[in-house]
């Protein structure tokens, strides 16, 4: 008998690919968002909101997870944008190789903005990193504010959270403070935005910080090699939970 | 629920390295599965019982080892156990900590029968 020491990783595949997806979509200055909540939270609701105002400067594209039908892509199909739907059928997630397929159908030279509309999910969509710059975790007050305590592992990944239907906290139980502290024993740096999409409640708020992360990007993409030192003050720079993957 | 992929990354990970080492056969499969990621052991366990159908491990013994998710803390050093999946430090309570390990899954190992052995 012999033994062999491996340590290989069990998404050392989706990992490598995804860092591909990143370095590609930095060639091409594109800032890539992967939006992740529960079922029902308001992710495409919030996309709804958000939309109309990013498409009056960048464009944007989207690509839509859902295990079946084509409900929130026909949502979005109003406005003038790009859009893909996935289906993964009995899967619970995105994976990097299933977006790798669906950008084949874009033209990344007319991009500005990919957003990831995942697969609604507080737990597996967490371990697939998808070559995004940002997680966008949406939390719905309607949820409770127990959540983080609840699902560690998306909470501690997020580097924006939207707390959506604040519209609505009154007519529920939900504790600020409480979600707040909890949400800080598992993530010191991401943003906390109040919004609600369907009153259209602090959505400027939402897209000015999207639209700080495109420019941002383009900068980047803009200053390729020409060793540019100045500091950001948002949290592309900071450490993405999937780094740990070896 | 994706233990099933992450059983066929397993599968992928085993094939291969019995390829490249000469194994006839893999006696047993060494797993390590880190609290901090979204994945149930017994959910594994199970998937792996279909992964490994036709494989070069077949009749392997897979071990499912849960791991701890350990926290370094970047203002007094130590290494802490995390507890109640809170980011503070052990030690000091600091909340500037990362974590260096229980956040991953892996095969750690395997046991093979060579050819000719």
């Amino acid at each position: 008998m012999h033994y062999v020491e491996l340590e290989k990783d069990l998404l050392q595949r989706n990992d490598m690919l995804a860092e591909n997806i990143k370095k590609n979509m930095g060639d091409y200055g594109i800032f890539v968002l992967n939006l992740m909540s529960a079922p029902g939270a308001g992710k495409t609701s919030i996309l709804e909101a958000v939309i109309p105002e990013l498409i009056k400067k960048y464009k944007v594209a989207v690509i839509e997870g859902d295990m079946q039908g084509s409900a929130d892509a026909d949502r979005l199909s109003k406005f003038d944008i790009n859009i893909h739907q996935i289906n993964t059928h009995s899967l619970c997630h995105l994976e990097a190789a299933m977006l790798e397929r669906a950008l084949v159908n874009f033209d990344l030279h007319d991009i500005d903005c990919l957003i990831i509309e995942n697969v609604g999910n507080l737990v597996c969509p967490a371990d697939f990193f998808l070559g995004e710059d940002e997680v966008m975790m949406v939390v719905s007050v309607s949820e409770g504010h127990d959540k983080p305590h609840k699902y560690p592992v998306m909470f501690s990944k997020a580097d924006v959270l939207v707390l959506n239907k604040i519209d609505i906290i009154n007519s529920t139980n939900f504790s600020k403070e409480i979600f707040t502290e909890q949400v800080r024993n598992l993530n010191r740096r991401a943003e906390i935005i109040e919004v609600s999409a369907t009153n259209r409640t602090n959505i400027e708020a939402l897209v000015k910080h999207i639209e700080h992360g495109i420019q941002h990007k383009k900068g980047e993409a803009h200053d390729h090699g020409h060793g540019h030192d100045h500091t950001h003050d948002h949290g592309h720079s900071h450490g993405h939970g999937h780094h740990h993957h070896k | 629920m994706h233990e099933l992929s992450l059983a066929m990354s397993v599968r992928e990970i085993v094939e291969e390295a019995a390829e490249q080492n000469g194994a006839a056969s893999v006696n047993r499969v060494n797993i390590v599965v880190g609290e901090f990621s979204s994945v149930s052991v017994d959910a594994l366990e199970f998937a792996m019982e279909v992964a490994k159908k036709d494989s070069v491990f077949e009749a392997a013994e897979i071990v499912i080892r849960q791991i701890k998710t350990i926290l370094k803390c970047g203002a007094c050093g130590a290494e802490t156990e995390m507890s109640d999946y809170i980011f503070a430090c052990g030690k000091c309570r600091s909340g500037a900590v990362h974590i260096v390990s229980g956040d991953r899954m892996y095969v750690e190992s395997i046991d093979i029968e060579n050819t000719g052995e």
